[in-house]
């Protein structure tokens, strides 16, 4: 009876693992969903104080929030067996972004909102995977 | 016209009590990760809600008895012994969430770090616990929640397209994340369907002496001031559907959700996003302490009252200050709010058929209802809804722990 029982909760532990298991495509959309978020977070949060919406410390506070998430996804990045191609691929954009953040940060730190702007405006957008935007609103 | 006036403001403190860390966290991140496509959730969390509150009242009405002990009476104590562990662990866990989400306010308007905050929120609590009357704390701290109708403002003033709106609230299935989807979907049924509610509004109707002559009172009072604070819920969906979606942001931090407002009231909004988590918050904390000391003095016979001195009441007022305490100590450990506010919340819904299946026993018990038993159509709602909310949970929960 135990053993049945102790066969019954393996198998669902199993199939639980199973279900988590996720293919080399949803984990390159997992690594880019996490640095368009924080990408763009950076760049709300920027856009948000140059408009003189949000105060100083909580700008500081959530730009070096973002960096910290970034650094953390390159991490697992570089942990996840993907191909060299994708890889390299998702860390160039890991690393735009982080440079965005940080030059951000560099700005507030100096209360340079034209920088900011600049920033805010020139970089190329983080191409928000518009077709998962999309297909959340539809 | 004194019955009238019960009824608004019945409903007033409803709309504004309804609002928390709980419900603002997963409508947040409903709205941000799938658009308006879970706001089904919030509906039918909101009727099940709205069917359990008005039970409470009527139980507490035509028995004159709380939750806590009209349970205890009908089952005895080691049954009894069951719900009240549970949820006194699944309070101590959601205020803890809630502490965290004043803290986090706070840390939003001071800059301080929010771990500083949280003996001090948790010393607010209790002081206001100590030396005021339950009158002020419900009417007090819910009708200052009115403030977080400024997400129904935000919500038209950033037009969304109604008819996508309207076609979330059919259930649809997930298109992406399916495991995510379903966990945030439990999670805002646990936020909506929160028993230690019912504890509170049943131990309140005894502390204002409600009789059968409030029965339809309650009936009204329940049915719109939840329905209200189901829309409030929704509000905050649509806003966060519509400020981070378009932005490709994911709601992973606390920090993210306090540019809500800002895009539609700039500066102001900042602010008024801020003491709205903030009021919400508190509220909600002083709701949750009372109700586990409610259910533990009501459960072993204590004496217990809010509006009892706190040496007349000593064990009821050692309960809500333990929990306080606890509460304050798993923040400053430096939990993450936003995690632990998500995960009591789809524990709640895990452990609803624990606190809701002897209350749907009690309430269909002559012995303390009477004439007012629930009619097959309540007790069908409500089971099938905590049902599904009980499934999704024990699927989901493991999943996203072990997808996170």
């Amino acid at each position: 009876m135990l053993t049945r029982w102790r066969v019954s909760c393996a198998a669902l532990m199993l199939s639980f693992v199973g279900c988590g298991g996720k293919s080399a495509a949803e984990r390159v959309a997992e690594h880019e969903r996490a640095r368009v978020s924080w990408e763009q977070t950076a760049r709300f949060v920027g856009a948000e104080w140059v408009a003189r919406a949000i105060p100083d410390a909580f700008v500081a506070r959530t730009l070096a929030r973002a960096h910290e998430e970034l650094q953390s996804e390159a991490e697992a990045l570089r942990k996840d067996e993907l191909s060299e191609q994708q890889r390299a691929l998702l860390r160039d954009s890991l690393g735009a972004a982080r440079a965005l953040g940080d030059s951000l940060a560099r700005a507030v730190g100096a209360s340079d909102r034209r920088a900011a702007a600049q920033l805010v405006d020139n970089s190329p957008r983080a191409n928000a995977d518009s077709l998962l935007r999309r297909a959340a609103l539809r | 016209m004194k019955k009238v006036l019960e009824i608004t403001l019945g409903i007033v403190t409803s709309i504004g009590g309804f609002l928390e860390v709980g419900s603002l966290a997963t409508s947040v991140q409903a709205g941000a990760a799938f658009g308006f496509q879970l706001i089904w959730a919030i509906v039918l969390g909101t009727i099940c809600l709205i069917f359990l509150v008005e039970m409470s009242g009527r139980l507490a009405a035509v028995s004159k008895q709380t939750l806590a002990g009209a349970m205890r009476d009908r089952f005895g104590y080691p049954f009894f012994l069951i719900p009240l562990v549970a949820m006194s662990a699944l309070g101590l866990l959601v205020l803890a969430s809630e502490l965290g989400g004043l803290s986090l306010a706070l840390q939003l308007l001071t800059g301080i770090s929010f771990p500083w905050w949280a003996p001090l929120g948790a010393f607010a609590a209790w002081l206001l616990l100590w030396k005021g009357t339950f009158g002020i704390i419900e009417k007090g701290a819910s009708l200052l929640g009115l403030i977080t109708l400024v997400f129904v403002y935000a919500a038209f003033r950033m037009h969304p397209a109604w008819s996508l709106v309207a076609s979330g609230i059919r259930p649809s299935m997930p298109k992406h994340e399916s495991m995510h989807y379903w966990f945030i979907a439990v999670s805002i049924m646990g936020a909506s369907i929160a028993p230690y509610l019912l504890y509170f509004y049943s131990a309140g109707a005894v502390e204002d002496k409600w009789n059968e002559t409030d029965v339809a009172v309650n009936r009204v009072s329940a049915t719109l001031g939840m329905s209200f604070g189901g829309l409030l819920s929704i509000a905050v969906l649509i806003v966060a559907a519509l400020v981070f979606v378009p932005r490709g942001i994911r709601i992973e931090r606390f920090d993210q959700i306090a540019l809500m407002l800002t895009p539609v009231m700039g500066r102001a909004g900042f602010v008024v996003f801020a003491c709205a988590l903030g009021i919400a918050c508190f509220g909600a904390m002083l709701e949750i302490a009372l109700s586990v000391a409610y259910m533990a003095a009501q459960g072993f016979g204590w004496k217990w009252s809010e509006d009892a001195r706190p040496r007349d009441a000593a064990r009821f007022s050692l309960v809500y200050t333990a929990t306080l305490v606890g509460g304050c100590l798993i923040v400053v450990i430096g939990v993450d709010p936003l995690a632990i506010t998500l995960l009591s919340m789809a524990l709640t819904a895990a452990l609803l058929p624990v606190a809701i299946v002897p209350f749907l026993i009690l309430m269909n018990d002559a012995h303390f209802v009477g004439q007012h038993r629930n009619g097959w159509f309540s007790n069908t709602v409500v089971c099938a809804i905590v049902g599904l909310a009980f499934v999704l949970a024990v699927v989901s929960i493991p999943l996203e722990l072990l997808g996170s």
